[in-house]
């Protein structure tokens, strides 16, 4: 069943464009991520479902009511917001009571359900707290049961996890997605964090310029980006442009710069005249390999537990090449001469 | 160099002391006339000062005036820096300018400004007139300290208000009035110490009826040197003592605490 229906929105401030011909279906207990780097309309989007924005065009469903000019506190959405917003005059228990009180629930069920969202994010002796005599990480989980206790129909995110650091960062997206699923809520994530989005929700909403650029499983997104906007969000480096081209009794894209790579058969046309190759599925390959493509190392970075290249082409194309650290794979430096390939099933064929 | 600051503070201070000690002492002079240092010491001016009838009287009204005119200052005050700060209002600068032009003009002009005014419909020589002109008067310094309690006020937590079922008046009196309420009441304390102390606007617009504690002071010192000026002055400075500090302590010093 659909949850929540984004219909053809647009917002626009004077003459700018935040957000255009938005259209969304989540379904009920999904978690969605928008994805996009900052002015991408991701945060307009969910102010708009939250009520705070009101769209130019279009309309906002969430089951089968309408909601597009509901205000704020008549539409039964919880939001998190990027600071937390927890009210700073009142304790924990106080912050959690105060949606309660304002939906005028009897004293007794405030009691009850307040006492069961504090067990739920593991706060129950932090009541008396104020919120800044909390960690990061626990006024996360306040704001959290602050809408959850309201039992909302959706819960929106607003980058709830830039202000922590990268350690507590992680082991929040694990427990944001047990909440949400034990809750059984549906969500929806803003982040520019590429990596959250992918490991946190059920689909992605990768946003460019205020219009969707693609909408799929975090697998989708990684393996079949559609647009070099979208490759490149989520951390692909290598693209070549040029067009295909018969030769023989095969076909090959041929590059502007004269390099030829050749492509899988079955792929029909490649009308952007671009494609892509992730790093990680570059590999060195010896110089007698077929279809390799030889070059020169101008650069070698670490990364952890794996290494970088920078790979100059002999047709003067650069290549970036990412290689886990195994034993006996030894380092690779600067000036040495090597030839790449990839797997004809690994090149990405992007379109405009 | 640290010991020559000291010493400039040191002089500051009794600079601004002086004639506070001075009023006091004399209060509790037995001379006919203010003399310091006191040669004996009497509590003969305080018990006149309340056993002048105008004298209490004119307290009373003062007292009277100044609580309505500065909760009626204050409550303005809020809703309109908040209009100020929170909204786009079209001619912000000079609504903003216009609200605090009391404090610019001269007093004399001000007043001479509402009597004309106020002729006109009636008002003068009336209670209701000089609610109205020093309610004027101290409007500003309510609007200045709440737009600066606003200023420090993050927006989102009104959204998450709203966004966790609140309206309008739920949002304003149980999150934003009470985290501004040391700008707010540091506005009415300083709103209701000029409406107290207000002498110009007053003395043109009272009539015989409406004497206000400025006003017969001032007219007390015109015919009379004995010391019930400072007994007056001493009761007031008292009050000051017991409910001001207090007060500025409580609320006007939280923001060097903190959040909280």
């Amino acid at each position: 069943m659909t949850y929540l229906t984004l219909r053809n929105i647009r917002k626009t401030y004077g003459a700018t464009v935040a957000v255009e011909d938005f259209d969304l279906s989540v379904e009920a207990g999904e978690f969605v991520a928008l994805l996009g780097p900052s002015g991408c309309g991701k945060t307009t989007t969910l102010r708009m479902i939250a009520g705070f924005v009101t769209p130019t065009a279009g309309e906002i469903w969430i089951r089968d009511t309408e909601v597009t000019r509901l205000p704020p506190h008549r539409r039964n959405v919880g939001l998190v917001f990027q600071n937390y917003a927890l009210f700073p005059h009142m304790t924990v228990q106080a912050n959690i009571e105060f949606g309660l009180h304002a939906h005028r629930v009897s004293a007794a069920v405030i009691a009850e359900r307040v006492r069961s969202v504090l067990e739920l994010v593991g706060l129950s002796s932090y009541a008396d707290r104020r919120p800044h005599e909390l960690s990061g990480g626990q006024q996360q989980r306040v704001a959290l049961a602050r809408v959850l206790v309201l039992k909302p129909d959706l819960l929106l995110f607003d980058e709830p996890l830039s202000n922590l650091d990268a350690k507590l960062r992680v082991q929040m997206r694990q427990e944001i997605r047990r909440l949400q699923r034990e809750v059984g809520v549906t969500a929806l994530f803003v982040t520019h964090d590429q990596e959250e989005a992918m490991t946190m929700a059920d689909r992605i909403v990768v946003l460019e310029r205020g219009r969707i650029a693609q909408v799929g499983t975090p697998a989708e997104i990684y393996d079949r980006p559609r647009t070099q906007f979208v490759a490149d969000f989520i951390g692909i480096s290598n693209f070549f442009r040029g067009a295909i081209v018969p030769q023989n009794d095969r076909r090959v894209f041929r590059c502007s710069s004269g390099l030829e790579i050749d492509i899988a058969s079955e792929i029909a046309d490649c009308d952007a005249g671009i494609i892509a190759v992730r790093p990680e599925k570059i590999e060195f390959v010896s110089a007698e390999t077929s279809n390799s493509l030889p070059g020169i190392i101008l650069q070698a970075t670490q990364l952890g537990s794996t290494m970088e290249y920078l790979v100059e082409l002999r047709s003067g194309d650069r290549a970036i090449v990412q290689e886990q650290k195994r034993p006996r794979v030894s380092i690779r430096r600067g000036g040495e001469h090597v030839s790449i390939a990839w797997q004809a099933a690994d090149t990405i064929f992007l379109q405009s | 160099m640290k010991v020559a600051l000291r010493l400039v503070n040191v002089a500051i201070l009794c600079y601004l002391i002086a004639p506070i000690v001075v009023v006091v002492a004399t209060a509790f002079g037995s001379r006919a006339y203010p003399v310091f240092p006191p040669h004996e010491l009497t509590l003969v001016w305080f018990l006149k000062f309340w056993a002048t009838p105008e004298l209490r009287e004119a307290l009373r009204l003062s007292a009277t005036l100044s609580a309505t005119s500065t909760a009626l200052a204050t409550i303005i005050g809020t809703f309109s820096a908040l209009a100020l700060v929170r909204y786009r209002v079209r001619g912000k600068a000079v609504f903003s300018v216009v609200l605090l032009s009391p404090i610019l003009f001269p007093a004399i002009v001000l007043a001479l400004a509402l009597l004309v005014a106020f002729q006109r419909v009636g008002l003068t020589q009336t209670f209701r007139g000089l609610v109205a002109a020093h309610t004027l008067l101290i409007t500003p310094f309510v609007v200045r300290l709440a737009m600066a309690s606003l200023a420090e006020f993050d927006p989102s937590l009104e959204e998450a208000a709203q966004n966790l079922g609140a309206g309008w008046w739920r949002t304003f009196s149980r999150i934003t009035l009470p985290l501004i309420l040391p700008g707010v009441l540091a506005g009415a304390l300083f709103a209701f110490i000029m409406s107290f102390d207000e002498l110009v606007v007053t003395l043109l617009l009272a009539g015989p009826e409406l004497q206000t504690l400025p006003i017969r002071i001032f007219n007390y010192v015109q015919y009379s040197s004995d010391s019930t000026i400072s007994a007056i002055s001493t009761c007031l400075i008292a009050v000051w003592l017991i409910i001001g500090i207090p007060v500025y302590a409580r609320f006007l010093s939280v923001r060097h605490s903190g959040r909280g």
